[in-house]
C-alpha cells in the first residue's frame, strides 16, 4: 500500500469508527438527548447547573439535586407553588398540638411508591432513622434534629432510635414529636432531607447505612414522587417522565422533563437561543444587559433566599477590633457594586437576613458612609489608614467574585487608605481556608436552607460549623437559643431583632448583597412562579 | 516482531506501577478535602465519611490497598446486644446471607457462602448495651482491575465512569482526527510541493492561526457563525443516533461543529510537520535520482517523498491521538458533551483521589499503546528504523 492510499484510508477508518463506535454505544429508541423543544409535546427540558452528586436525598446536599429530588420524591407535605404555603403531600391533613410541639401527619391511602406498594408512616420512620443514624454520616443529618432526640441519636451518645421523636402509630399516621416549638417545622420537612427513602429497596441494596448504594441507578430506583427515573447519563442527562402510581398523577401534565447538566453559563445560553432548552440555570454575566434590553419577556430576576457577604477574621491583628470591621463595612458602597459589578437586580444588603423572611426584616441596619467609616478608623488608632497592616482578601475562583473583591479592594483604598491584597484561590483549597479561619476576609455565600430567619442567623452561634469568623459572643447564643424555645412568633422574631442588632454592631460578616434568582424562561412554559426559594413543583407545570 | 511487542508490553507494566504510585502520593499531598462543600460538616461527620472510604487508614496501608496488595474491610455494619441478649440472626439482602452474630463477636454464616469476621467494639458499662462490628475481607484493587468508588458521583465506580464517557471522547476523537489527517497532510503536501507560492502560504498561513486560536475562541466562533447566524448546526449537546430533528434525518449534527474545532487545531499541527518532513524529504538525492530517471511528478510525491515525509507526523500522531480521544476538557465543557476529558479535569478540582488516579492510569495505558503503534508504523515507513 502507498503512505498516501493510507492517509485517505485512516482518514476514512477514522470517521467509519467514529461513527460505528456512535452507534453502537446509543440506545436504538431514539430517547436521546437529541429531541429538541418540540411543539405540542410535554417534554420540558432544563438547564441544572452541574452533574448532581447523586441521587440520594439522604447523601446529596447541592441545589442541582433538588431539582432532580423534587420530582421524584415527596414528602409528607407539598407546597404551593407561588407562596411555598404547605399543602397536602403523602399527608392528607394533619394536626398540631397546642404546645407546638408534637406533629401528628395522617396518610392518604393512594399514595403509592413506583413499584406499587403503599407509602406507610413506617417508611417515613425508616427514612427518619436512616438520615440520623450516626453509621450513615449524613451532612444534612442536622436538618433533623428539630425532632426530639435527634440530634443525641445522630452522634451517637443515644443508641436507640425508638426514642427518637418519631412514631408511626399505625400505617397512616406518623407522630412526630419536637424538641422545642418549630414555627417554621411545615417548611423545613419539605426541604429534600426529610424526603423518603423506600426500605425495601434500600435493604436490597447494600443497608440502611450503605453511602454509594446502587439503589439510585435508573434500573433500581424506587421513589414516590409525581415522576419516576429513566435514565441518568452522567454529565449528559437525567430524564424522568410522569409517574402513573402518583396519587395525584391526574394534575401532572408534563410527560418528560430532561435535566442537562450544563456547567459553563455561556454554552447554556446559547442552547437556549438554539431552542435546545425552556429554562436555564442562570445567565452569564455579560449578557444581563442584553436580555434586559432587547427580550425582557424571558428574563426572569425574582428575589432568593440568599446573602452574598464577607467573613471577617476576628482573631486577625487589626480586624479583631470591632470598630475596624465596622469601618470596613460601611466604606463599601453597595450601590455600585450591584448596579455596575452585578448589573441583574441584586438587592444591596445592609443587615443579614434577607428582607421579609417569613415576615422577618431587620429592624437594626448600617448604612453606606465614608466619613464615619474614616472616623471609626481613626478610633481604633489607624487615624487616615496609617499604620494599619496590609490585608488580603480571599475569595474562590470565579470571574464574579473577583470583580466584587476588586471593588471592595479600590473603595478600601479610596477610603480608608489601607492597602488591600487579592488572594484567588481554588474552590477545595479556598473552602480548606475558610474553615482552618487562616484569612484576613473571605467572601462568602449563604442559601437559606428554609424560609426562616433562623437559617441566616443561627450559624453564628459559638463553635457554629458555619460560623467560622472565630466571633464568639455569649448574649448573642443565649437569644438565639431563647429563640428557639419562644412559643409566641412574635417574641420569638423579637429575640432575632435583638440578635441581629448584636451580630451588625459586632460585624465579624460584612453584607454585600442579597441574592437574586436569575433565569431565562420559554414564553410556553406555564406554572413556573417566582418564588423565594426558587422551587418549582413540576405538577404545576405544563408547557403550552 | 512478536517478541519485540511482547517485550514492549512487559514493560507497561513497572511504567504504570510507577505512575500510579507518584500519583497516588500527589494528588494526597494537595491541600483541601474531597467531601468539603460550602455547608460544612462536624468533625465527626467527616471522620465517619472518611472512614468509609477507607481513609482512616494510614496511607501506606491505603496505597497497598488501592493496589489490591492487602484486603480491606468492606460490608461493614454493627449490631448491637442489649443488655442479657447473646445472639442475633439476621439477613443481608445485599450480598444473599443470613448471619448469627454473638454478643462475644463471634459470627457464622447460616446461608450463603461468604466469609465474615467480627470484632467486638464496645460495651456500656452503665446500660450493658454491647456493640459489634461484623465486615467482610475483599481484595479489590489496580490488581484485580478495580479503580475504586468515586468520592464525587455518588453509586459510581471509577471503571463505570470511563466506562460510560470514553466511547464518547472517542467518537469524537475519530471524527476530529479524521479531519486532521486529512486537511492536514493534503495542505502540508501541497504547500511543500509548491514552496513559496500562494499555494504554501494560504494554507500555512491557515495553519499558523489554527496553532495560535486556542480552541476555546475557535469553538465559540464556530457556534456563532454556524450555529448561531447561520443555524446549520446545534450549538452544543450530545445526541443519539437516530434521533429525531437533524440534517440529515437520523444524523446527529451535533457532532459537526466540536470535531471542526478539535479537528482543525490538530490539521493545522499536521499540517505544518507534513511540510517540514516533505521539504526535507524532497531535497535529498534519492528524489532527485527519480526525478533524474524520468518519473512522473505524482509518481514522485506519493511513492517516494510522502513516505519519508510522513515520518515527522507520525510519531506526533501517536501522542496527539491518545490526548485527542481520551477528550479535551474545553470542548466538552463547550459544547457539554458527556466524554471523559471533563473528568480529568474535575476529578482534580473535586480532589476526588480515585477518578484522578483512574483517569491518570487510562491516560497513561492509551499513551503507551499509541506509541507502541507508531514504532510499529514507524518501522514500516521507514527502512532504517526497521533494521535496528
Amino acid at each position: 500500500m502507498r503512505p498516501f492510499q493510507l492517509i485517505i484510508l485512516l482518514s476514512v477508518l477514522c470517521l467509519g469508527m467514529g461513527v460505528g463506535c456512535g452507534k453502537a454505544g446509543e440506545p436504538e429508541d431514539g430517547e436521546g438527548s437529541g429531541e429538541l423543544i418540540e411543539k405540542g409535546k410535554q417534554v420540558l427540558r432544563l438547564g441544572n447547573g452541574s452533574e448532581p452528586e447523586g441521587l440520594d436525598p439522604q447523601i446529596v446536599t447541592g441545589v442541582p439535586e433538588h431539582f432532580i429530588l423534587a420530582a421524584l420524591l415527596e414528602g409528607l407535605l407539598s407546597e404551593n407553588p407561588r407562596t411555598l404555603a404547605p399543602e397536602p403531600g403523602v399527608a392528607e391533613r394533619w394536626e398540631v398540638s397546642k404546645d407546638g410541639r408534637v406533629y401528628t401527619f395522617h396518610f392518604r391511602a393512594d399514595a403509592k411508591w413506583t413499584n406499587g406498594d403503599v407509602v406507610k408512616a413506617g417508611d417515613f420512620a425508616y427514612s427518619y432513622e436512616r438520615m440520623l443514624n450516626p453509621e450513615m454520616a449524613t451532612k444534612y443529618g442536622y436538618m433533623l434534629h428539630v425532632l426530639k432526640n435527634a440530634k443525641a441519636f445522630n452522634e451517637g451518645t443515644l443508641k436507640d432510635f425508638s426514642e427518637v421523636g418519631v412514631k408511626a402509630v399505625d400505617d397512616r399516621t406518623l407522630v412526630l414529636t419536637l424538641e422545642e416549638p418549630t414555627p417554621y417545622f411545615l417548611q423545613l420537612i419539605n426541604h429534600y432531607s426529610w424526603y423518603p427513602v423506600h426500605p425495601p429497596t434500600i435493604k436490597k441494596f447494600g443497608g440502611m447505612t450503605k453511602r454509594d448504594s446502587q439503589w439510585t441507578q435508573p434500573e433500581n430506583f424506587v421513589g414516590n414522587g409525581s415522576f419516576r427515573l429513566k435514565e441518568w447519563k452522567l454529565n449528559e442527562h437525567i430524564l424522568v417522565e410522569k409517574s402513573p402510581t402518583y396519587w395525584d398523577a391526574a394534575k401532572v401534565r408534563l410527560e418528560k422533563i430532561y435535566f442537562l447538566p450544563i456547567s459553563s453559563a455561556e454554552t447554556e445560553e446559547k442552547m437556549f437561543r438554539d431552542g435546545q432548552l425552556h429554562v436555564t440555570q442562570t445567565i452569564p454575566l455579560t449578557r444581563i444587559e442584553h436580555y434586559q434590553k432587547k427580550e425582557p419577556e424571558v428574563l426572569r430576576v425574582d428575589p432568593y433566599l440568599g446573602t452574598y457577604f464577607y467573613r471577617v477574621n476576628v482573631n486577625h491583628k487589626a480586624l479583631k477590633d470591632k470598630r475596624v470591621r465596622q469601618a470596613l463595612a460601611m466604606a463599601v458602597n453597595r450601590y455600585e457594586i450591584t448596579r455596575f459589578v452585578m448589573k441583574a437586580g441584586q438587592i444591596p444588603a445592609y443587615y443579614m437576613t434577607p428582607p421579609n423572611t417569613a415576615g422577618y426584616t431587620s429592624r437594626a441596619k448600617f448604612t453606606f458612609d465614608p466619613a464615619r467609616a474614616r472616623q471609626l478608623l481613626a478610633e481604633a488608632g489607624y487615624p487616615d489608614g496609617r499604620g494599619f497592616p496590609k490585608i488580603d482578601i480571599y475569595y474562590n475562583t470565579s470571574e464574579a467574585h473577583k470583580h466584587v473583591a476588586e471593588a471592595l479592594q479600590q473603595m478600601w483604598k479610596t477610603t480608608l487608605h489601607i492597602d488591600v491584597g487579592l488572594f484567588n484561590q481554588e474552590w477545595k483549597v479556598y473552602l480548606d481556608t475558610v474553615n482552618k479561619i487562616k484569612y484576613d476576609v473571605a467572601r462568602a455565600g449563604w442559601i437559606g436552607d428554609y424560609n426562616d430567619p433562623n437559617t441566616f442567623l443561627d450559624m453564628w452561634l459559638t463553635g457554629g460549623g458555619n460560623n467560622q469568623t472565630g466571633w464568639t459572643n455569649a448574649r448573642y447564643d443565649q437569644l438565639i437559643q431563647e429563640a428557639s424555645q419562644a412559643s409566641n412568633p412574635s417574641a420569638r422574631f423579637e429575640k432575632f431583632q435583638e440578635a441581629e442588632a448584636i451580630l451588625l454592631d459586632e460585624m465579624p460578616v460584612i453584607p454585600i448583597y442579597f441574592y437574586v434568582s436569575l433565569s431565562l424562561v420559554k414564553p410556553t412554559v406555564r406554572g413556573w412562579y417566582p418564588n423565594i426559594l426558587d422551587h418549582h413543583p413540576y405538577k404545576y407545570i405544563h408547557l403550552e | 516482531m512478536f517478541r519485540y511487542i511482547f517485550k514492549r508490553l512487559i514493560f507497561f507494566i513497572p511504567v504504570l506501577w510507577v505512575i500510579a504510585t507518584i500519583t497516588f502520593f500527589m494528588v494526597r499531598m494537595a491541600p483541601g478535602d474531597p467531601f468539603s462543600d460550602e455547608k460544612e460538616m462536624t468533625e465527626e461527620v467527616r471522620d465517619r465519611i472518611k472512614a468509609y472510604y477507607g481513609m482512616d487508614q494510614p496511607l501506606w496501608k491505603q496505597y497497598l490497598i488501592y493496589l489490591g496488595v492487602t484486603a480491606k474491610e468492606v460490608n461493614k455494619h454493627r449490631v448491637t446486644f442489649a443488655s442479657g441478649e447473646d445472639s442475633k440472626e439476621y439477613r443481608r439482602e445485599d450480598v444473599n446471607a443470613t448471619l448469627r452474630v454473638t454478643a462475644t463477636a463471634e459470627v457464622k454464616t447460616m446461608q450463603g457462602d461468604t466469609q465474615w469476621l467480627a470484632r467486638f467494639l464496645d460495651q456500656n458499662t452503665t446500660t450493658n448495651i454491647s456493640e459489634v462490628e461484623v465486615f467482610r475481607l475483599e481484595r479489590s484493587g489496580l490488581l484485580q482491575g478495580e479503580l475504586g468508588p468515586s468520592f464525587k458521583h455518588k453509586g459510581k465506580s471509577v471503571n463505570d465512569i470511563i466506562r460510560e464517557s470514553f466511547p464518547k471522547s472517542l467518537e469524537l476523537g475519530l471524527y476530529s482526527m479524521a479531519i486532521a489527517l486529512f486537511l492536514g497532510i493534503t495542505a502540508g503536501a501541497i504547500a511543500a510541493l509548491k514552496q513559496n507560492t500562494i499555494l504554501d502560504y494560504a494554507p500555512m498561513s491557515f495553519a499558523m492561526a489554527g496553532i495560535c486560536l486556542p480552541t476555546f475562541v475557535m469553538g465559540p466562533l464556530l457556534v456563532l457563525v454556524f450555529g448561531l447566524w447561520l443555524e446549520w448546526f446545534p450549538v452544543a449537546g450530545w445526541s443519539a443516533w437516530g434521533g429525531e430533528g437533524f440534517f440529515p434525518e437520523g444524523w446527529p449534527g451535533d457532532r459537526v461543529l466540536p470535531a471542526c474545532t478539535l479537528g482543525f487545531f490538530y490539521a493545522a499541527m499536521v499540517a505544518r510537520l507534513t511540510r517540514g518532513g516533505m521539504l526535507e524529504t524532497l531535497s535529498q538525492d534519492f528524489i532527485k535520482t527519480a526525478r533524474a530517471k524520468g518519473l512522473t511528478e505524482t509518481r514522485v510525491v506519493v511513492k517516494h517523498a510522502l513516505r519519508g515525509g510522513l515520518l515527522p507526523t507520525v510519531s506526533f500522531l501517536g501522542p496527539a491521538f491518545a490526548g485527542i480521544i481520551s477528550g479535551s476538557f474545553v470542548i466538552e465543557t463547550i459544547f457539554t458533551i458527556p466524554g471523559l476529558g471533563r473528568h480529568f479535569i474535575e476529578a482534580a478540582t473535586n480532589r476526588d483521589y480515585t477518578l484522578v488516579l483512574g483517569t491518570v492510569l487510562f491516560y497513561a495505558t492509551l499513551i503507551l499503546m499509541l506509541n507502541l503503534i507508531v514504532d510499529i508504523l514507524q518501522a514500516w515507513l521507514n527502512p532504517r528504523i526497521r533494521a535496528q
